[in-house]
């Protein structure tokens, strides 16, 4: 029994972490002022550019460094449609999403005739980190994990610190919340968009980097499966507050994990895959009822 | 001084440009293969336009693009955001597969307007519920409508894969629909009466929006919540019915599908026919002439692309990678337009 529970834990852990860094990401441009709606093709180019620059460098750390770049690159055509062009960023987020997704399963085809998989052994997975605690349970507990998970659990404090205690945080923040005291202080509103946009493809190539080279070792189609906008749903939740993300991320990963573990069981698997969107949705509904009773709840 | 040759000339150069941006881009996706894009672009126009059969083929593919367009700019015209018509345009198939094959009036003009009616209660009734929640409770609709779709797709397969899956299938589908369910075909041409349905609602529809009441209050909801309010719209109310309406296009168009061009529903029944109607919403505002000619390039980038597969190496998925580097440029293109539009009005002024 403790078994499953352990699998259970962690594959809570692994399926948080794309979540949970692709909020960090979405959370810096909740602040500069744009709802991201493209962290969902983002992720999914980061998860593409991984395992593609992991096979042709047989290298994890070319992978990691390709889905960052790519990422980044996708994530500045956002910002130039919503920062410089002004554009409705709903539209151009949907428009780069399908974009990516459909560009993503082409480029599978040409390689792989056929095939909506993009796998083979030359792909290097990020390596775990295994290290000795001293003890059996917190070894099973905190050890074993790719770097990325010790790595974004880092960047919750940096960018928890990057947002609230520092001059270019507070520009942030300003950007999104008081845009005109911005201009009065003389700092141009579109350079602070475009570098959080950029932060935002990081943590989003990052995110893709943790499906595709750790959680499974493989590019296939729409890998990312909504997670992007589960990620939204993160943020709109926890409102921008770093701590509650990290939190409401292992919840949502919790389900995810959950979906996967239970299929051995009698419910028929496409109810289990259901779960993690279902819980989304009640989690929003039961934030907002929450808040609406108690309006200075934050 | 008032120089209209010139005007013309430098309207025409930035047409110019922007076409060939286009073809430049999508150039560069070909040559991501190695193929040849001027053979490309001859087979996509070959398969898509090139003959008879193949251009009544596109226009057979337009109801789809139509219907969730509208299912997007309906509910965008009130303010809200229907990003669920990949879940409606499912569940209004789904219905319309499950009743045609569990209830026969024996009278084909019934049968087809029973199953279509209830195809687009089924997507309104899926569009009902994040209105509800957007306007009671402040739940953001695009979310919730987007969860939403992942529900339906798990939904409807269980129901292929399981209960209602037709025992001599070996990919998971329904049995097919009785005889007197079909829409048929045109004068045996390849394309169905479906197509003319669906501009007929794109008709009725302008109609409704440019001389009714109804009409006036969707667009005033959408443009002025406040001044709507205070004008003595119920906006709740309205929000709610616009997705619903939304709602009920996606569905129809999926019992269309049904009835007029698959007759039967299996798993993978849409390869994202929501989600592409929302790019032709989101690009065309709410012009229906033009969302009846993006739905055609769409649509002929479709047909043609399946064309093209079979002379070249490129899979017939570049049609959407082509179709969405289209929203960049037309996206890009209008909103520059509306800044040297603001900029000449500023020097007006001055």
């Amino acid at each position: 029994m403790s078994d499953i529970i352990l699998t259970i834990y962690i594959s809570t852990v692994k399926m948080a972490i794309p979540i949970l860094l692709a909020s960090l990401g979405g959370l810096i441009t909740y602040h500069a002022g744009i709802i991201n709606v493209a962290m969902e093709g983002l992720m999914l180019s980061g998860a593409f550019a991984a395992v593609v620059f992991s096979y042709m460098y047989s290298s994890a750390f070319m992978g990691i460094l390709g889905a960052i770049i790519i990422s980044v690159l996708f994530s500045l055509l956002y910002s130039f449609f919503v920062t410089t062009l002004k554009a409705n960023n709903f539209a151009i987020g949907f428009a780069l999403n399908i974009f990516i997704s459909s560009l993503t399963l082409y480029l599978t085809r040409i390689i792989f005739k056929g095939q909506n998989v993009f796998n083979s052994p030359d792909i290097k997975a990020i390596p775990n980190l295994s290290f000795n605690l001293g003890s059996q349970v917190l070894n099973n507990l905190f050890t074993n994990f790719s770097i990325l998970v010790y790595l974004s659990i880092i960047l919750i404090f940096v960018i928890s610190y990057f947002t609230f205690k520092t001059p270019f945080g507070l520009w942030l923040r300003a950007a999104g919340s008081r845009p005109n005291a911005l201009v009065t202080a003389g700092i141009k509103i579109s350079v602070i968009q475009y570098s959080a946009s950029i932060l935002c493809g990081i943590f989003c190539g990052l995110a893709g980097a943790q499906l595709s080279l750790s959680n499974v070792v493989l590019f296939s189609k729409d890998m990312s499966g909504g997670r992007g906008f589960v990620a939204l749903a993160v943020i709109l939740i926890a409102k921008g507050k770093p701590s509650l993300v990290l939190a409401i991320s292992l919840l949502f990963g919790l389900f995810d994990a959950l979906s996967i573990q239970l299929q051995s069981s009698y419910i028929p698997p496409q109810f289990l895959f259901m779960l993690p969107y279902l819980v989304t949705i009640g989690s929003l509904i039961i934030i907002s009822i929450s808040r609406k009773r108690n309006p200075f709840i934050r | 001084m008032f120089n209209k040759t010139k005007i013309l000339k430098n309207i025409s150069w930035s047409w110019a440009l922007f076409i060939g941006l286009i073809i430049l881009s999508w150039s560069i996706i070909v040559l991501f293969s190695g193929e040849n894009p001027l053979n490309v672009f001859y087979y996509l126009l070959e398969g898509s336009v090139g003959n008879y059969n193949a251009f009544f083929s596109t226009l057979d593919k337009m109801f789809v693009l139509i219907l969730t367009a509208l299912a997007v700019s309906i509910p965008g015209s009130a303010g809200m955001w229907n990003i669920g018509g990949e879940g409606q345009f499912l569940l209004g198939g789904f219905t319309a597969a499950w009743l045609a094959i569990y209830f026969n009036t024996h009278l084909a003009s019934l049968n087809i307007i029973i199953v279509l009616s209830f195809s687009a209660a089924a997507g309104a009734l899926w569009a009902y519920w994040p209105a509800l929640l957007k306007v009671r409770l402040k739940v953001d609709e695009v979310v919730t409508t987007l969860m939403g779709n992942y529900v339906i797709v798990f939904f409807t397969s269980y129901m292929v894969n399981f209960p209602y899956r037709a025992s001599d299938s070996t990919w998971p589908r329904t049995e097919y629909i009785p005889d007197n369910f079909i829409i048929p075909p045109v004068s045996n041409l390849p394309f169905s009466y479906t197509f003319f349905i669906s501009i007929a609602i794109l008709i009725f529809i302008e109609i409704i929006r440019k001389k009714s009441i109804l009409g006036y209050e969707y667009s005033m909801v959408g443009k002025n919540e406040l001044f709507a309010k205070q004008g003595g719209i119920d906006v709740g109310k309205v929000k709610v019915r616009s997705m619903m309406i939304g709602g009920a296009l996606a569905g129809l168009a999926g019992g269309l599908m049904v009835l007029g061009l698959t007759y039967k529903f299996m798993d993978g029944f849409s390869p994202g026919y929501g989600y592409t109607g929302l790019l032709i919403a989101l690009i065309t505002g709410n012009l229906p002439i033009f969302i009846f000619g993006i739905a055609f390039i769409f649509a002929a980038l479709q047909v043609g692309s399946i064309n093209m597969q079979l002379f070249t190496n490129i899979p017939a998925e570049i049609s959407k990678v082509l179709q969405s580097v289209l929203v960049f440029f037309i996206t890009a293109q209008r909103t520059i337009n509306i800044k040297i539009k603001k900029k000449e009005r500023a020097d007006n002024y001055e």
